[in-house]
């Protein structure tokens, strides 16, 4: 790989479909949200091992951005970003359960100042979990803290009722907050002994296989050593997964109801999708499980956005680097309204639409104790304050991580390029105090 | 078959020990008195529920109630349960009709659902009315008047069906049993398969022995299920995941007004 090949502007155009600007300039927004959701846990993505079909049905109804990235693979963080279009260290979200500064407005203050009804349902946790006041927003009831398996019914009911008793005349943002598979944090918890495990023993249907990247290279910052389980053999490893995909089978089957009520209502062909997830899970990539660090199975999320009519079906994007910062400006964009000042992500508005943009060329991500990455699109860089040990992977042969190539001399132009990315990147934000002193630049 | 106690653990260690499992619950099974009398599962019969959740120390969260009435050519089933939110509740109530079939399967399905304040008042917006009508593959949602078909393998079994199915199965089944899953009044979950998984005793009040026989659902969106019932065909016990349903003829008294705080 050549060092200016990454450094090129990433900007791939597809055929223009002339879609644009042929519906209302106020669409309504249905953002529906998972808890802890892989990229690659999705039949449409192509694993045989899970069934989504509600998954399924928004990433072909519109596109689905195979090079997604939460801005940091934590709840909160994530969350903070995807409602204001800014970094968590400009939020002041730099870990889970801290509140947005009160200074920038999130999706709902800015739309619903702009003639929009602006309605949540489900876990919102910047910083409560679940509460009836969320700013900006009118709050649904229904809400089960710490429990997706019985409290994401009530959320998908709520939303259900919503829809179809609404009256209102003015265009709709309705969030649904899932809390699905996040219950697989309680599973891995619960699995230590022995005992566990029986239920293994009895499924009946073949184990989903280890990933191709199970193993790892020891060259690694220590905070990216969490989360791994060295005790279990490779047959658990495999139930962990089969258990996984069942808890995302649950959040599959609550979109579908909402998908459901959003038809019977009426309102389908009047209402923008987006769906994404806050982070993904190990999913056993790397040894590891849960999230919390900067492998791509905890950092890359999916991100669909569908508009019946308006967005062409089925499309994969892997030609641009995405974000959750991406969302608040998207949203912006097809509402009509201009983006909060200081948003640092961009609406990827233009790129559904198959417009011939200029793109980003890297996507930053976030992470606990100043962790922060470089993603590429050729390439990863990971860094850790005062951590000696500097993590690059070549996508070109590596695409899995698995082998670190920052310490190798041929690749010295290509760290300290991603190293100079990083500070340009982080010079552009507007950091709060609490996060002051704690990222690389 | 040996009688076991089901220990008691450290608070802190409990879900370490617990998951998916009646070991979860030692405290209630301790205190546990095992219905009195007869029972026909064929017949017309009351049971009640406590729904608990816990990942970590269990909590008690609503209840679940069954009336069944035997028919003809099947049974009518009525329906009634409530689960606090942490910011409120959400109360259902559904009957349903259920051919005398190996599984209970659906034939209809009237559900309303409503959610409501902590001090207990009904929120009309968040009302829903439903029916669902099962013809061969053609399961119809109707909703006012709208109306929505999907496809599904039968049987097509309700949730609730299913506590009725499970009271006649017989632990000679030999095979596994495979449906669609009509969960939660709506949700259609297919690839569902029912087996028998053993015999178990477990120690009650006065350390009595409680002999009980499990079966094992999984399928798509479900953790191994696992159900329980006494000697007589009595359902006692459902754990999946994090979720159970206890038998508790007074859980509708005892269950809260809403949740107490927990972050996800």
């Amino acid at each position: 790989m050549k060092r200016r090949d990454f450094l090129r502007a990433g900007a791939l155009g597809v055929p223009a479909l002339g879609l644009r600007g042929a519906a209302s300039p106020r669409p309504n927004f249905l953002f529906i949200m998972a808890d802890q959701l892989s990229m690659d846990a999705i039949a449409a993505h192509g694993n045989r091992f899970v069934r989504t079909p509600n998954l399924d049905r928004m990433a072909g109804a519109g596109v689905s951005f195979r090079e997604s990235y939460t801005a940091y693979p934590l709840c909160s963080p994530a969350r903070s970003s995807m409602f204001t279009g800014r970094m968590p260290s400009e939020t002041g979200v730099i870990n889970n359960n801290l509140p947005i500064r009160k200074e920038i407005p999130n999706l709902g203050q800015w739309l619903g100042a702009r003639g929009y009804e602006t309605v949540y349902a489900g876990k919102w946790h910047v910083p409560a979990s679940y509460t009836t006041d969320i700013p900006g927003f009118a709050v649904l009831p229904g809400g089960i803290g710490g429990q997706g398996n019985m409290g994401d019914a009530a959320v998908s009911r709520a939303c259900q009722a919503w829809l179809h008793s609404r009256s209102g005349a003015s265009p709709f943002l309705l969030v649904a907050s899932l809390l699905q598979p996040h219950d697989i944090c309680t599973w891995v918890s619960s699995h230590r002994r022995d005992a566990e495990w029986e239920k293994m023993a009895r499924i009946s249907e073949p184990l989903p296989p280890l990933p191709a990247n199970f193993e790892w290279d020891g060259k690694e910052p220590s905070a990216m050593r969490s989360e791994r389980r060295p005790q279990w053999s490779d047959g658990q490893w495999r139930y962990y997964l089969w258990s996984y995909y069942r808890h995302v089978e649950m959040v599959d089957a609550e979109i579908g109801r909402i998908l459901d009520a959003l038809e019977d209502c009426g309102r389908a062909k009047d209402t923008v999708i987006i769906f994404t997830a806050d982070h993904g899970e190990g999913s056993g990539h790397h040894h590891m499980v849960l999230k919390n660090y900067l492998y791509d199975e905890a950092a890359k999320v999916p991100l669909f956005v569908s508009w019946p009519g308006q967005t062409p079906a089925g499309r994969q994007d892997t030609a641009h680097l995405v974000s959750g910062i991406d969302i608040t400006p998207t949203i912006c964009d097809y509402a009509g309204v201009p983006a909060p000042s200081g948003v640092v992500g961009r609406s990827l508005r233009p790129i559904v639409e198959g417009r011939n943009v200029e793109w980003r060329e890297m996507v930053a991500a976030e992470v606990a104790r100043g962790g922060r990455m470089v993603r590429t699109k050729e390439t990863k860089y990971i860094v850790y304050p005062n951590d000696p040990v500097e993590q690059l992977f070549d996508w070109t042969g590596d695409p899995g991580e698995t082998r670190n190539v920052a310490a190798d001399a041929k690749y010295a132009r290509l760290l300290e390029d991603h190293r100079r990315l990083l500070k340009s990147w982080e010079a552009r934000l507007q950091l709060a105090p609490n996060a002051k002193g704690r990222g690389q630049a | 078959m040996q009688t076991q106690a089901i220990p008691r653990t450290a608070k802190n260690a409990r879900r370490d020990k617990t998951y998916g499992s009646l070991e979860a619950f030692p405290e209630f099974l301790e205190k546990f008195t095992p219905p009195a009398g007869g029972f026909d599962p064929r017949g017309a019969w009351r049971l009640s529920y406590g729904v608990w959740l816990f990942a970590g120390d269990p909590e008690a969260v609503g209840f679940l109630e069954f009336e069944r009435q035997p028919a003809a050519d099947g049974a009518a089933l009525k329906v009634a349960t409530r689960i606090a939110h942490l910011n409120g509740y959400q109360q259902q109530n559904a009957a349903l009709e259920c051919a005398a079939d190996t599984l209970s399967s659906l034939r209809w399905l009237e559900l309303e659902s409503v959610s409501g304040t902590p001090e207990g008042q009904p929120l009309p917006a968040t009302k829903i009315s439903a029916r669902v009508q099962v013809r061969g593959r053609a399961v119809e949602f109707a909703r006012g008047t709208r109306q929505r078909t999907a496809r599904a393998a039968p049987p097509v079994v309700a949730s609730w069906g299913l506590f009725d199915a499970l009271q006649r199965l017989s632990p000679d089944q030999p095979k596994a049993l495979e449906f669609t899953l009509l969960d939660d009044g709506d949700l259609l979950k297919p690839a569902q398969r029912l087996t028998y998984a053993g015999k178990t005793s477990i120690q009650v009040a006065g350390g009595a022995g409680l002999a009980l026989h499990c079966w094992e659902q999984t399928g798509y969106g479900v953790l191994p299920t696992h159900y329980w019932r006494d000697a007589q065909g009595r359902l006692l016990f459902a754990v999946a995941g994090q979720r159970a349903f206890l038998y508790d003829p007074e859980a509708r008294q005892n269950a809260a007004g809403r949740r107490r705080r927990k972050r996800a």
